[in-house]
């Protein structure tokens, strides 16, 4: 059975910032309806990027659900700037680092097979596991931020450069350097396969 | 090998990986009042706080809820689909676990946790393993024992909020589904508590019963803190209960289904519960079948013993009387010989050993419960 969304549905919903917001509006009106939009649109991305703050299943499920709730809480207090994935993201960060203050984790991520195990989805293979492995273990920190919010919350890399307070040029280097990575992983993965 | 091909893989990984907690944040939606329970504040030390019980039980009132937001047309139709509870699965023994079990008879939720079954353990899984699951972890927690051994199952059926028009396709597929196909599946769950109770040596009885939420059963399970399925039955077993006019919800929900079933026993003794008519025993064969009822139309038959030579009057007539200290049902013939009873509702048969007296009193209820 496939429980997850696709891709172009959720990709799609993160780049329709008109969507999103009227989403919160209505959200701040008490609709639960929207909220299950919301939700169902970005939660990849929303656990996308905790993930890559955390580094632990676990705890970037706890702040994939806290910031739903945040979300809902704070929807009345959200101003439109246009910009309303951003807003989410940066509840997901903020949520995220608290975890980690709170958990007293620096750097060092504990093996997580959970989290390579956890999916049912029959779509879940091989190249998929080596690649979230490697993004999990071998990349920087900034460099798997940057690589999930571009690639799975599709923000732009102005807009990355923006969000974790980086030069662009930096944002576009790290990038690279993380997708060069990530290939690398893939390729080797490949030849182990074989 | 294009750079994006890494990026692509990446979120597809990511998307399969996401755990899917809308059920979580729905229940934390629906605690508010102004205020947010977060998973932080839960794992510090408050999950097993009344509030939180409180706050999961009204997940058991969210599930249906669930099932109706995602149905609004909103573009994401079999991704919600997946993840609608369409039915909620109890396991009750007087403290409760219960499930949300979307159309494809998978788990996907898990509300009323008093046995700390880890969600990793059941969800995804078939509604009937996690009933296995949960039975289990319950006999670890000692909620199931030798002494407590009267397990209620409780199938809380949705399709009554989506008969009001709001999601005609789960209405469809919840009237497709035949009784027969229901009766299996019920069978099922049965059958994995009965297991379990086996496999650890306990001689237990099971229950099994099958219900449409509505707002008045959430509202009994929410004001307690007890399974919706426990409050359907103890609201069936008061309903069902004319002399006892001064008894309450509220009397019960703090019992275990085995102290439950004990006093409605004794209700049903001191109602003057009785089942009688035109037998058709002879002495040799001790068979026969007698009309009665109850509060609901019941026949019942009285079982062949091979052991018990039995006479019975010129009109062949036969009375039963409930033990009103330990629930026997008994037959009584003009002999004074007696049996145990076999209870058949709707064409279905149900036999109750007498050496197992509350399993005699539960085939009442259970009749009860199928005729109501």
């Amino acid at each position: 059975m496939h429980l997850f969304g696709t891709t172009s549905t959720e990709q799609d919903f993160a780049q329709t910032p008109i969507q999103i917001e009227a989403c919160i509006k209505q959200i701040a009106s008490g609709d639960r309806a929207a909220l299950a939009e919301l939700y169902a649109g970005s939660r990849s991305a929303v656990y996308g990027f905790a993930l890559s703050i955390v580094k632990n299943s676990k705890d970037a499920e706890d702040v994939l659900q806290d910031t739903f709730l945040k979300i809902w809480s704070a929807a009345e207090g959200y101003q439109s700037m246009g910009k309303p994935m951003a807003w989410i993201l940066t509840i997901v960060r903020n949520l995220a680092t608290s975890k980690l203050r709170e958990r007293g984790k620096t750097v060092e991520m504990p093996e997580d097979e959970q989290l390579y195990d956890a999916t049912h989805d029959p779509s879940f293979g091989i190249e998929q596991r080596v690649v979230l492995e490697a993004a999990m273990r071998e990349l920087g920190n900034d460099e798997r931020q940057i690589v999930m919010l571009h690639a799975i919350s599709g923000l732009k890399h102005i807009e990355i450069a923006r969000m974790l307070s980086m030069p662009l040029s930096t944002v576009l280097s790290k990038y690279s350097r993380a997708l060069r990575k990530l290939q690398r992983a893939l390729e080797e993965g490949k030849h182990e396969k074989k | 090998m294009k750079r994006n091909r890494a990026e692509k893989i990446l979120a597809e990984a990511v998307r399969a990986a996401t755990p899917d907690v809308f059920d979580s944040i729905l229940s934390g939606c629906e605690s508010k009042g102004g205020e947010i329970v977060f998973m932080n504040e839960i794992k510090n030390g408050t999950d097993n706080t009344e509030s939180n019980k409180g706050l999961l039980k009204k997940a058991v009132a969210s599930a249906a809820a669930i099932a109706l937001i995602v149905g609004c047309g909103l573009g994401f139709g079999s991704y919600q689909k997946a993840q609608a509870a369409e039915t909620v699965v109890s396991v009750d023994a007087g403290s409760a676990v219960s499930v949300g079990v979307n159309h494809d008879d998978v788990v996907v939720s898990v509300y009323d946790n008093a046995a700390n079954v880890q969600k990793s353990d059941v969800k995804g899984t078939k509604a009937k393993d996690a009933v296995r699951t949960i039975a289990e972890k319950m006999v670890e927690n000692s909620i199931i024992s030798g002494d407590n051994n009267v397990v209620l199952v409780s199938v809380q059926d949705a399709a009554a909020k989506a008969k009001d028009g709001l999601d005609d396709e789960v209405t469809d597929e919840a009237n497709d589904e035949s009784d027969d196909a229901k009766k299996e599946a019920e069978k099922e769950l049965k059958d994995a508590v009965e297991e379990v109770l086996s496999e650890h040596g306990i001689n237990g009885t099971v229950i099994v019963q099958r219900f449409v939420g509505d707002e008045s059963i959430e509202e009994i399970a929410r004001e307690f803190s007890i399974s919706s399925g426990k409050a359907s039955f103890i609201r069936k077993i008061l309903s069902a209960n004319e002399a006892e006019k001064g008894a309450k919800v509220g009397d019960f929900a703090g019992k275990s289904i085995k102290d439950i079933v004990k006093y409605a026993a004794k209700w049903l003794s001191n109602s003057g519960v009785s089942i009688s008519g035109d037998g058709s025993l002879t002495a040799s064969g001790a068979t026969g079948t007698v009309e009665g009822s109850t509060a609901g139309d019941v026949n019942v038959s009285v079982e062949n013993d091979a052991n018990v030579n039995v006479n019975t009057g010129a009109d062949g007539s036969v009375s039963t009387h409930v033990d009103a200290d330990n629930g026997d049902v008994k037959v009584d013939l003009e002999t004074g010989a007696e049996f145990s009873l076999g209870v058949e509702v709707d064409g279905e048969r149900f036999t109750y050993d007498k050496s197992d007296p509350s399993g005699s009193m539960i085939g009442i209820i259970d009749s009860i419960i199928k005729a109501s």
